[in-house]
């Protein structure tokens, strides 16, 4: 059995849990969502996933993997922005893992991942999509030389409570508003606080820089082989932020009886489908 | 027609997880004790008045009640030595524990004028049932803190929501959001209170709605007491707290909210609420 995973705390509040096998085959990227963080939104993945009650085969993939957490200051800046950060972190670490950031004196451990997941709650699926947009239009400009790794372009794409087809507000403001709203007592007063988060207004249903998002990635996912404009999503049955749907040529999972927006990507002990949904996608 | 499919879902999802959560407590704070016999008493409460409405058939809530009749009894005991329930609730039941007859009279055997032209009787009592389950289920323990907490432990619940950033989501399951619950609570409130209004019913049904919401907000008041000054103390401490930090993020985002507006619609709300459980004296409390 391999040794447990070794965490590394990283640059920004970011961390990793390297895996306990010299070469590991694959890197899992997990992109929180707004108001999360990368401890809490995965909150248990990072135990779980050397939990020796688990099925062996689930087991054997997580111990065949690092695992890198990116943070990011989801309250503040745009969507674009976070994408631009995550991508520089992803180029860090993918597809070579250099010695640097495992701050580790066994050379050994510099290695090519062969495999890729890239995993996104809510307003993270969107910085993921973006990312991914961003290089496949990369690699689709062929008269034009590519000085960036499109390598992410063939990870798997695996998305909790997507934010891709808007969400409702949140944060303080945004949970009174969705909760209260229908309250007539109250609705005046909250009327006035409704456009005031640039990232709300972005994450609204009908912003153009969703839509956008949406036809771009479509066009690519039917024109191109590239696997990570493809999407596995999983949504819970008690969703109550964001809009229960899909890209054109998703895999959507039926919804998880019992979880809500933040619970659905939270495994534990009674509830390990979001490890077998990371390693296999849709009908794990 | 009595309702044999939600009085078992009800049983499933309330009474039974109360009766087991009275015993519990017995090895428990006094506060755990308390917050056990209320949970319980209400939950007997819905299965009385659902019967009494026909809304549950009475051989069914028979079935479920009889093996849990010293449960109930024991948290009555408590719960009237401790006046957890107004109006005389618990008095009531006191009686009706020690009677041979499981149930009361029906309603429309007791008031067979007002109930005759209120037919509906069954499915709003169900509405209202779901309801308030809908909010036991999702309060994030804010009836328990806001009703039973001791003050040290109310301090430092309240300290945690004036000062600490918020955060959608909770590191662990046992922590509790009293921001998100309190503003469940607000929800509920306005549900009940439209749910228990008049706007659009026939003036004929009024009597009879008004002798169900009075005996739904005995057994159900208690989790918004709006009546008990601890209780409103505390819940004007809570809502004094979420404007303040309303504003505080709006005022970042550079959008100014109106200073007292959030709490003086609260208050609204809460006299909206009061009336339709059936409370009088809400104003004294201004």
């Amino acid at each position: 059995m391999a040794p447990p995973h070794e965490h590394i705390s990283l640059e920004g509040g970011c961390f990793a849990l390297i895996s306990g096998l010299p070469s590991p085959r694959r890197a899992v990227f997990f992109v929180h969502g707004w108001g999360g963080s990368p401890s809490a939104t995965w909150h248990r993945f990072q135990e779980l996933v050397d939990d020796e009650e688990g099925r062996d085969d689930v087991r054997g993939w997580w111990q065949d993997a690092d695992l890198y957490f990116f943070s990011y200051e989801s309250r503040r800046f745009s969507i674009s922005e976070h994408t631009e950060r995550f991508l520089r972190f992803l180029d860090h670490v993918f597809p070579i893992r250099p010695i640097s950031v495992l701050r580790a004196s066994d050379p050994t451990r510099s290695h090519r991942y062969g495999e890729l997941c890239l995993v996104g709650h809510s307003l993270g699926a969107v910085v993921l999509r973006e990312g991914i947009l961003d290089r496949a239009a990369l690699a689709a400009a062929t008269a034009r030389p590519i000085t960036k790794s499109t390598d992410l372009l063939n990870g798997q794409l695996r998305l909790f409570a997507p934010a891709m087809h808007g969400a409702k507000p949140s944060g303080w403001l945004g949970l009174a508003y969705h909760l209260l709203r229908e309250i007539r007592e109250i609705k005046p007063w909250l009327e006035a606080a409704r456009e005031s988060q640039t990232i709300i207004r972005q994450l609204h249903s009908e912003s153009d820089k969703l839509k956008r998002l949406r036809d771009d990635t479509e066009k690519l996912a039917a024109t191109t082989s590239h696997s990570a404009l493809v999407a596995d999503v999983l949504y819970g049955e008690e969703e109550h932020i964001g809009e229960r749907d899909k890209f054109r040529l998703d895999r959507i999972e039926l919804p998880m009886p019992g979880r809500d927006h933040a619970s659905v990507c939270k495994p534990d002990k009674g509830y390990r489908e979001p490890l077998q949904f990371v390693m296999r996608g849709k009908h794990a | 027609m009595p309702n044999a499919s939600l009085l078992i879902e009800y049983s499933r999802v309330a009474f039974r997880p109360a009766v087991a959560g009275w015993e519990k407590a017995q090895s428990s704070s006094e506060a755990k004790q308390r917050f056990a016999a209320a949970s319980l008493i209400e939950s007997y409460g819905w299965i009385i008045v659902g019967v009494q409405v026909t809304a549950f058939p009475a051989d069914l809530a028979r079935q479920v009640m009889i093996p849990h009749v010293q449960s109930i009894a024991a948290a009555n005991v408590l719960a009237e030595r401790e006046s957890l329930f107004q109006s005389g609730l618990t008095a009531q039941n006191r009686v009706q524990l020690r009677s041979e007859e499981t149930f009361p009279p029906s309603f429309a055997a007791i008031y067979p004028s007002e109930f005759a032209e209120f037919p509906e009787a069954p499915s709003l009592f169900s509405q209202w049932c779901l309801e308030s389950l809908a909010f036991a289920q999702s309060d994030g323990g804010f009836a328990e803190t806001l009703n039973f907490a001791l003050d040290q432990e109310w301090e430092v619940v309240l300290g945690r929501l004036r000062d600490e950033p918020f955060l959608l989501e909770v590191a662990t399951d046992s922590e509790r959001s009293l921001f998100e619950g309190y503003l469940r609570a607000l929800l509920h409130m306005n549900r009940m209170a439209d749910l228990m209004g008049v706007d659009g019913a026939r003036t004929a049904s009024w009597p009879a709605r008004a002798l169900m919401r009075v005996s739904v907000g005995d057994i159900h008041g208690w989790r918004l007491n709006l009546t008990s000054g601890l209780f409103e103390t505390r819940f004007d401490s809570v809502t004094e707290a979420v404007e303040a930090r309303l504003r505080a993020e709006a005022t970042a985002d550079a959008v100014e909210l109106e200073k007292n507006g959030f709490i003086r619609g609260v208050r609204e709300l809460r006299l909206r609420y009061a009336e339709a459980l059936g409370y009088l004296s809400i104003e004294a409390s201004d």
